[in-house]
């Protein structure tokens, strides 16, 4: 398993976000829905290793990371994309990917192969050497997007990775998506539940800190019925698998 | 690459900064100590408190990066950097202050400034981190004992002579644990 994680509970003051969460996840795109508050950002930074649960036992990469020495190791291997992300705005957006390049330790020589490939595969390559303040939401989006993916990491973590991008991106972006997904596990967070539809294999639900519901997108859409609220199958799915999980 | 690492924290800004409070605490110093009706020992005090603090002050938005969780994610080994930088700072900081002239008390304001900063920065994150030393130092200053008892010699160490032996006491605590918490945790993120 890539991700494996066994009942981890985080806890900020008394409001416990995680709650004995359990998660396995293998190679392929992954899709985590959930509403505002469920915990999927804080799941996110547990995976990407800058938030450490307060119990329970995280294997990413088949490797636990407790020791630091273990920690680097699988960092080197991971690619996280936040849900809001600060950036350098006097960088161009090469030197911010290369930065990250550099960051995540991979050999200098290449560097700048791997940087002209990640800008190309997120469609900026044509603004590679403008600087990031210019850029508008979408694009430092899609910056952001190129320096998750430009040392071919085997976890990829995208939080909110479609947030600001225009239709004709967000095709483009689930083609990549899914391009990824064949040699890397791929966990999306989103709001977006057509996104997951469309582009995840197979999709997991968190409510309250804890995960409610793990399948295909297909047996999401079939959890719905013409009675649920949403404009889709698999939104009509989502919302009653919420509904039976409050009931 | 490192430049790039050195452009993320904004280290020329605060290159060119420390240059310049370097020029101002020079020409201050000069100024202060050949006035005839000051006292000879005393006059540079307030360079002394001052330079330190701004350049500690400077130093501040240098001690993280523009998305510390983003950059933790990576396996760089950010204790080690976080060493390097402050040790280099410090070095900087106190050469080129000796260069507005030299004093032991200058070395040891420096450290204690530096210090205070670094372990805001780790306590309540680089936006704030300028707060607590600038308050400090200012109240302080602004209070000036004069006294010589053992306590002013402690709290007031930023207004102290480097004779007054327990002045360095705290600084010395201020110093080891403001840059340990800072090594070891990092700035405080959002």
């Amino acid at each position: 398993m890539t991700v494996d994680i066994e009942k981890i509970r985080i806890r900020y003051g008394r409001r416990v976000v995680l709650d004995d969460l359990d998660l396995a996840l293998d190679t392929g795109v992954h899709g985590l829905l959930g509403p505002n508050g469920a915990g999927k950002t804080t799941l996110m930074r547990v995976l990407a290793t800058v938030a450490r649960p307060d119990a329970g036992a995280v294997r990413l990469l088949g490797t636990p990371i407790g020791d630091a020495k273990a920690l680097r190791r699988v960092r080197r291997q991971l690619g996280y994309l936040p849900q809001s992300f600060g950036f350098y705005p006097r960088f161009t957006v090469r030197e911010f990917v290369e930065y990250f390049a550099w960051l995540k330790e991979m050999p200098a020589e290449r560097i700048p192969v791997a940087v002209d490939r990640a800008l190309e595969r997120v469609g900026l390559l044509d603004r590679a050497d403008d600087r990031m303040r210019t850029l508008s939401g979408g694009m430092q989006r899609r910056a952001g997007i190129a320096q998750a993916i430009v040392n071919d990491p085997r976890l990829l973590l995208l939080d909110e990775p479609t947030a600001g991008l225009d239709p004709e991106q967000r095709v483009e972006f689930r083609a990549l998506l899914r391009e990824l997904g064949v040699d890397a596990c791929v966990l999306v967070s989103t709001h977006l539940v057509e996104d997951v539809a469309v582009a995840c294999e197979r999709v997991s639900l968190v409510d309250g800190g804890r995960l409610i519901f793990s399948g295909t997108p297909e047996q999401l859409a079939a959890a719905g019925g013409d009675g649920d609220a949403g404009d889709s199958a698999i939104e009509r799915g989502y919302t009653a698998v919420l509904r039976a999980v409050r009931a | 690459m490192i430049r790039l690492h050195l452009r993320a924290r904004g280290v020329p800004l605060f290159a060119l900064g420390l240059l310049v409070v370097t020029v101002l605490a020079a020409a201050a110093t000069q100024w202060l100590t050949t006035r005839p009706y000051f006292d000879p020992v005393q006059a540079r005090t307030p360079v002394i408190a001052v330079a330190p603090l701004l350049a500690a002050l400077l130093l501040g938005p240098t001690l993280a990066g523009a998305d510390e969780l983003l950059e933790r994610g990576t396996p760089t080994p950010w204790q080690l950097i976080r060493t390097g930088h402050l040790a280099a700072a410090v070095i900087g900081i106190g050469t080129l202050l000796a260069l507005a002239g030299r004093s032991d008390a200058l070395a040891r304001n420096t450290l204690g400034c530096v210090g205070l900063v670094a372990g805001a920065a780790a306590l309540i994150g680089v936006r704030l981190a300028w707060l607590p030393v600038f308050a400090y130092v200012c109240a302080v200053y602004a209070s000036a004992p004069a006294l010589d008892d053992r306590w002013a010699q402690i709290w007031a160490w930023p207004v102290q002579p480097s004779t007054a032996h327990l002045s360095w006491w705290p600084v010395l605590a201020a110093f080891t644990a403001g840059t340990g918490v800072y090594i070891l945790r990092g700035a405080r993120t959002t």
